[in-house]
């Protein structure tokens, strides 16, 4: 008899007929070549990873120079090119590329697929990333860009700074983001169509939500930021006027379209960040998610209202005074859903039974970090408070608090929590933990004083501070504490690259997981799945599990709970 | 002791010195309002983020000492649950739009007018779309809202948190922006330069130079300046935090800054946006003196300036009768 053709699962056929295994190739070379989703995925995180070490060096290198007051450690212009090539390597190189790696790993997995829809957009948009990195490093051969970390116009004019740094920084961020909208296309496609079946939309898992979200935005928010550098690039090579102020061009232009792809690229690292932690938080509470959808439309929402919001960064420029408010409107509008996900995890952990192993740890330490820099948004979206204190270090802070929770912490919470199902083996709990507390420390101590320098009237990104202005013992504790916090963390990273292969073995679901992606083994097969299960509700491995022991007449209670070794 | 690091910070750091967390002392009415505005932010930021690490440490010591059941529920009601709350979600996210919208009316209304059509389409259309997926006709609003349970308290407090911030921020911020309008003003044009202000005053009388000073500019004290901020290079940010906040100098445009000291000192400043090399030392100062000593200023630095202007023009004239 034949099932229902609905719920029917094809009979795997074979696909390949031959009569050897084809010649074994070098590892590497079957890497470069790879278009599967798990292959990229796996570059782009190690990737983001490897240039959180570089950033967190050359945040490490600046924080040294402004230990002490005029300190002479670096020449200003050292220290501008380290903290332009920061800010594009902390945004573009690690934030986002983390976020699209474990998007791109685990989303085909949680809904089910056997690969991704468009494999050779994917492995198109991973080669784009990396010409991207290597152009904006191989400028150190030369001269890096010296233009600030969200370089304004008309500084990045050939009057100004003549030599190819910026160029540099303008080719790459626009092969960069061309590279995320490629590989966006491929995963918004791969969510629409590839789904296992009976994966309607409403039982797409939070976090495969969140990649679908934040696919939409880089396809909004790219094609701005390309236009912008195209723009630049015109204005420098071939007497274009765009962001000339002098010859009839408009500097705020640059700023408008800069300022719409930053925000959104903000919102884009808490979007993700929020979609692991619900993930995370539920399977570690052993409690469903509280009101999944009110999330997922907090998620949706957060997308469009922080583009929207893109003028909160503009409150000191010469706009009238009802755009302003306009900024300020969608800036405090975004207190809604925050604070309804944040709320709702919080109630997720309220009912739950906790373990607090390395990914939970991560995961409260993620909230509680990325609440302080939420919650000083609201500071610098209200406009009176804006015009005292934007673009001082206490904006720096905010800033820092939310990307660094939200990318760092959030970012190694699911890297904990996926490290098993992409190695097959769970990293080392203790120096998990050690690497924590490490970092939550330091990520307090390095940052929270800049806020108290920052009211001081502490400008940001300047080179030097003068000890009369009285933020001398600020910056100290400030340089401490990234001290620490990159201690923190390439303790993380050295835990990650000694678990790969000495990390204790974990079986298919090591933390009994809802969704499908721990249906499959550790590390999955190329393929994914041998049989795609039939999905019945939003958790779909729990179905499993009580179908399992409803055959074998267990109690459901202990059935597939697989505890790991460690 | 998880996340308790932070409100300790916190709580201590406010305990310890009013001072230390709030913004420089005022001395004009603008900044008084920004930093009024400021200290009621800092309330809402302080209570917020306690509450987040208060719950989040209470919930993770809760359910370590009392090992709670872990939660079952049927699939598909929590479904069902969840798809009624994600409505009452969309609904509150309209009605926040629409009051804040109508709030302020003093914008360009026809691109908000669009921009809340537009959302409040997309909204009814997913809040449909919910229903119609599930293959069951929509529940009545009310009974979507009972079922939608604790998420619309909190949802209410949130929007009437965004709102009422909304209102006071533009309150104090239209409050800052009027530097008092009665009484004598002045225009003066700072001028941004890689790396320098300059500061052109209104000549004291005609006839005569038009005086101008870098770094050091100096104001009348309880007199409107009207500071006219322009760049001849790049962006600049003129920022003296206790006469008033920041505002950008951005090539071709004027951005006018007013504001009215109310006591007589030196004020210290910088320049806020980064603009290369000598950024750090783009610095000012204002000196508010009283309105004798500026016009004495005024006019010493006027007449020092035409007297080396009159001596330049004889040399020239000399250097050119020469043979």
């Amino acid at each position: 008899m034949t099932p229902p053709a609905s719920t029917a699962v094809q009979p795997n056929r074979p696909e390949i007929a031959t009569d050897r295994y084809p010649e074994p190739r070098p590892r590497w070379t079957e890497l470069a070549t790879s278009a599967a989703h798990k292959d990229i995925g796996r570059m782009l995180i190690t990737g983001a990873l490897g240039f959180l070490f570089i950033a967190a060096i050359e945040l490490l290198l600046m924080r040294l120079q402004l230990s002490i007051p005029e300190n002479t450690f670096l020449d200003p212009v050292t220290f501008n090119r380290l903290l332009s090539i920061y800010g594009s390597t902390a945004i573009l190189l690690f934030a986002l590329p983390l976020a699209l790696g474990f998007f791109y790993y685990v989303v085909p997995l949680q809904i089910g697929a056997r690969s991704t829809a468009l494999p050779r957009l994917g492995q198109t948009g991973l080669w784009l990333f990396i010409a991207g990195a290597t152009v904006l490093y191989s400028s150190f051969l030369f001269t890096p860009t010296e233009a600030g970390v969200n370089p304004l116009s008309p500084l990045t004019e050939k009057v100004f700074l003549p030599n190819n740094g910026v160029d540099a920084w303008a080719a790459s961020t626009g092969l960069i983001l061309l590279g995320f909208i490629f590989l966006s296309i491929d995963l918004l496609t791969t969510i629409r169509n590839n789904r296992a079946p009976g994966m309607a939309w409403r039982r797409v898992p939070v976090f495969s939500w969140a990649a679908a979200i934040s696919s939409w935005l880089i396809i909004f928010i790219g094609p701005v930021m390309i236009g912008a550098v195209t723009m630049l690039i015109i204005d420098r090579h071939f007497n274009g006027i765009f962001f000339a102020g002098e010859s009839g061009g408009s500097p705020l232009l640059w700023q408008h379209l800069s300022w719409i792809f930053f925000s959104g690229a903000y919102m884009l690292i808490l979007i993700f960040s929020f979609g692991a932690l619900s993930e995370i938080i539920p399977a570690f509470a052993r409690r469903p998610l509280c009101n999944r959808n009110v999330v997922i439309g907090s998620l949706a929402a957060l997308a469009p209202l922080g583009v929207l919001a893109w003028l909160q960064n503009m409150l000191t420029a010469p706009i009238s005074i009802g755009w302003m408010y306009f900024g300020m409107l969608f800036a405090l509008a975004t207190i809604i859903p925050f604070g309804l996900i944040i709320f709702n995890l919080l109630a997720t952990l309220f009912g739950g039974s906790i373990r607090m192993r390395a990914p939970m740890l991560y995961a409260a330490g993620a909230i509680s970090v990325i609440s302080v820099g939420l919650a000083s948004e609201i500071g610098h979206s209200m406009v009176a408070v804006a015009w005292q204190l934007k673009d001082t270090t206490d904006s720096t802070a905010a800033t820092h608090y939310a990307l660094v929770g939200g990318a760092v912490f959030a970012g190694f919470a699911a890297l904990h929590f996926w490290f098993p199902k992409m190695t097959g083996r769970t990293m080392g709990e203790s120096l998990s933990r050690m690497s924590f507390w490490t970092m939550f420390v330091g990520a307090n101590l390095a940052f929270f004083p800049l806020f108290l320098a920052g009211v001081q009237g502490e400008v940001a990104d300047t080179y030097k501070f003068f000890g009369s202005t009285g933020v001398t013992l600020y910056n100290l504790l400030a340089s401490i504490g990234t001290f620490v916090l990159v201690v923190g963390v390439i303790m993380t990273l050295i835990n990650a690259v000694l678990s790969i292969t000495g990390g204790p073995r974990a079986g298919h679901d090591p933390w009994g997981g809802e969704s499908l992606e721990w249906f499959a083994p550790s590390p999955p097969p190329v393929h994914n799945f041998d049989v795609l299960p039939d999905v019945r509700s939003n958790q779909p491995l729990r179905d499993i599990r009580d179908a399992v022991a409803r055959r074998t007449g267990e109690t459901s209670e202990d059935a597939g709970e697989t505890q790991p070794v460690a | 002791m998880l996340c308790s690091i932070v409100p300790a910070i916190l709580l201590g750091a406010a305990s310890a010195s009013a001072d230390g967390v709030g913004l420089e002392p005022a001395h004009s009415h603008t900044a008084a309002q920004s930093s009024t505005l400021y200290w009621i932010a800092l309330v809402v930021i302080v209570v917020l983020v306690a509450a987040i690490n208060i719950a989040l440490l209470y919930a993770i010591r809760r359910s370590r000492s009392s090992r709670v059941a872990i939660a079952r529920q049927a699939p598909e009601t929590a479904e069902r649950a969840q798809a009624s709350s994600g409505v009452s979600m969309v609904i509150l996210g309209l009605l926040v739009l629409l009051v804040g919208i109508a709030l302020i009316s003093a914008l360009p209304a026809a691109a908000l007018i669009v921009i809340a059509v537009l959302i409040a389409l997309g909204c009814i259309a997913f809040a449909r779309s919910i229903g119609n997926r599930r293959g069951e006709p929509v529940a009545s609003p009310l009974a979507l809202l009972r079922e939608s349970g604790v998420q619309l308290p909190v949802g209410t407090a949130l929007a009437a948190l965004a709102i009422s911030l909304f209102v006071i921020s533009i309150v104090f911020t239209d409050r800052a922006r009027e530097a008092s309008a009665d009484g004598d003003s002045i225009q003066i044009t700072a001028t941004g330069q890689q790396w320098l202000w300059r500061y052109d005053y209104p000549a004291p009388n005609a006839g005569v130079a038009h005086p101008f000073s870098y770094y050091r500019l100096v104001v009348p004290v309880d007199t409107t300046v009207n500071l006219h901020i322009v760049s001849t290079d790049v962006a600049h940010s003129w920022y003296v935090p206790e006469l008033a906040g920041k505002a950008d100098a951005i090539p071709g445009k004027v951005h006018v800054l007013s504001f009215r000291a109310d006591e007589e000192g030196l004020y210290n400043g910088e320049s806020a946006v980064f603009s290369g090399q000598g950024f750090a030392a783009m610095r000012t100062v204002v000196q508010v003196v009283s309105a004798d000593q500026y016009k004495t200023y005024v006019s010493d630095l006027s007449t020092e300036l035409q007297d080396s202007q009159d001596a330049v023009v004889k040399e020239i004239k000399a250097r050119s009768e020469m043979p």
